[in-house]
């Protein structure tokens, strides 16, 4: 951070207008080395299924430079920059609570006696003891433990903060379904209309107005409530399809109670299987994926992070807006047809 | 009993007078004051004294600041002075302190740093006339300790009281003002070079309560240095 960089972060901080600022500094970082070095290994990383890959990479897709507006948010976000990058730039050994390899387990490498070992290798070497090999292995182990935390720390951080945001769709989802069921009950209305007991209305109907104008006009109403009508349902499920995957997902993770205790059984597990394989001197031959944490909830629980911003308030107001259109639509139309029915009743045309 | 002190080119008959110009030639004074001659004939005037002066001469000492307190253990009714300067009150004290800014001046930080000003105010009383301004004397000379150059400040600040920041012959009376003025063109180029060294607009900031956004800053400071540092290391091997 260069010293004018201090300066403007203080400024900011204190209330000074500095959002002129901004796009300069976005722009630089966009262009710098370190952004194109971390964009080049986001790129590889996508081919990766491991845990920490597809971890970057959504913290990649998270960053929204468009939206920094504050120098706070700026250097926050050059902070994330700097961090997932050097989080793909090391070099780690793979940390199979957080793998779905199906490669053995007994081939995963871990630092043993100062170079790297498989832990069949480390289980079957005579030159050590077995209390020897279970310390080094609880270090390792640990490590494991802390990265399984590290990893999940921020989704699950972001998980207890999404009531709000799911009460607030859900209420916004309401608004939605009742505005979408008034629009479907204004177009039953009209399509009853041959039910009021008013001549005028049967003639539409049957078709045998006299006044062709009209009866054209009519139709041309009708089909077009219809058409929008057809427009609206398919978007609004269309749009509320994320938030349904969304709700199901958050449903889900929370009805199947506390996420950390099973993940800690899990990782528990994992460490007195090791320690039996050590003193039983057994080869592990299961597969990494079998210990590994990630399972349905740890994907449901990332997948929820990834979509989150993604949630559709947009479709609350795509809805309000074709309400509006549509009733106005609807409204114009039929006092033009009325004004229009009137000149030519008046006109002797009907 | 007549005394005579000389000291340069002046002569004294009071210890009361020589005491009042000690500020204006420190070194000479001092070898005066450490004479077997001085100390001796100071037993025999005022015994309470020589006492007082004889335990700081038994400590660990530096000059300027051992004969400050000798001045006003003698003469405690001399007005403020310190190397050849004399502040006729507080405020300008506190205001000499921030019009350098952000340069310090070596001799006024040893008012905090050999607790030069909290001595004078209990010398002159002032600790039981203005005991909360003594309190927060005290208090900035053990933050001195953490950060010499933001309690330095801290201290103008509080003594020039009226909240106002001088930077390069601007008065500014809030500090939206002054960082909006310091953002500007070339004068942030100038204001970066020392903004951080100095900790001039840190003391402003804490003297005027706004702890949470200068530890939000270095929060945010912190962390980009810290990835910056991992990303050079990482990028090394």
């Amino acid at each position: 951070m260069r010293n004018e960089d201090k300066v403007l972060l203080m400024a900011s901080i204190m209330g000074v207008e500095t959002s002129l600022y901004i796009p300069a500094y976005i722009e630089d970082l966009r262009n710098s080395q370190i952004y194109l070095l971390l964009a080049k290994k986001i790129q590889s990383l996508r081919k990766n299924k491991d845990f920490r890959s597809v971890d970057l990479v959504i913290r990649f897709e998270q960053l929204n430079l468009e939206n920094i507006s504050t120098f706070e948010d700026y250097f926050n976000s050059y902070s994330e920059i700097l961090d997932i990058l050097n989080n793909a730039l090391e070099d780690k050994e793979i940390n199979p609570l957080l793998n779905e390899s199906d490669d053995p387990l007994g081939k995963v490498k871990i630092l043993f006696d100062g170079k790297l070992t498989t832990l069949d290798d480390m289980i079957l070497d005579e030159r050590y003891t077995d209390e020897y090999k279970i310390s080094t292995f609880k270090e390792v182990y640990l490590n494991y433990h802390k990265e399984v935390k590290k990893s999940l720390m921020r989704p699950f951080v972001e998980f207890l903060m999404m009531e709000e945001v799911i009460d607030k769709n859900i209420e916004e989802k309401s608004k939605m379904t009742l505005l979408l069921l008034a629009t479907i009950l204004a177009n039953a209305i009209i399509i009853s209309l041959p039910l009021f007991p008013v001549d005028t209305f049967r003639m539409i109907y049957d078709g045998t107005l006299p006044s062709q104008p009209v009866l054209i006009y009519f139709y041309i109403i009708v089909g077009l409530l219809f058409i929008l009508d057809a427009i609206m349902i398919f978007f609004f499920n269309v749009k509320c399809k994320d938030f349904r995957f969304f709700l199901r997902a958050y449903n889900g993770l929370k009805r199947n109670g506390n996420l950390e205790k099973k993940i800690l059984k899990k990782e528990e597990r994992f460490y007195g299987l090791i320690l039996s394989h050590i003193n039983e001197k057994k080869i592990l031959t299961m597969k990494v994926k079998k210990v590994s944490i990630v399972n349905l909830e740890i994907k449901n629980l990332f997948y929820l992070v990834s979509i989150k911003e993604k949630l559709p308030y947009l479709t609350q107001k795509w809805t309000i807006s074709y309400a509006f259109f549509s009733f106005n639509l609807i409204f114009y139309l039929a006092l033009g047809g009325f004004i229009i029915t009137i000149l030519l009743f008046l006109g002797g045309h009907i | 009993m007549e005394l005579t002190i000389k000291l340069k080119d002046k002569t004294y008959y009071s210890l009361k007078d020589f005491a009042s110009d000690i500020y204006l030639n420190t070194e000479e004074a001092f070898t005066l004051v450490k004479s077997a001659k001085f100390l001796k004939i100071l037993y025999k005037m005022e015994p309470i004294l020589y006492n007082s002066i004889a335990e700081l001469l038994s400590s660990p000492f530096q000059v300027d600041s051992l004969m400050f307190k000798v001045q006003y253990l003698i003469n405690p009714l001399s007005s403020l002075s310190y190397h050849k300067v004399i502040y006729p009150n507080f405020q300008k004290l506190g205001e000499k302190i921030i019009k350098m800014a952000p340069e310090c001046d070596i001799y006024l930080k040893d008012f905090l740093k050999y607790h030069l000003l909290s001595f004078y105010m209990k010398q002159t009383k002032i600790d039981v006339k203005d005991p909360t301004l003594y309190r927060k004397v005290k208090q900035l000379e053990e933050e001195f300790l953490q950060n010499e150059n933001r309690a330095y400040f801290k201290l103008g600040f509080l003594l020039e009281g009226t909240k106002r920041i001088f930077y390069q012959r601007n008065v500014f009376n809030n500090p939206q003002d002054f960082l909006a003025y310091a953002i500007q063109g070339v004068n942030i180029i100038d204001f970066g070079k020392t903004f951080e060294s100095s900790q001039y607009l840190f003391a402003y900031l804490e003297y005027l309560g706004y702890d949470s956004q200068i530890k939000k800053y270095e929060s945010i400071v912190h962390l980009a240095r810290q990835k910056e540092v991992e990303n050079d290391n990482l990028r090394k091997v």
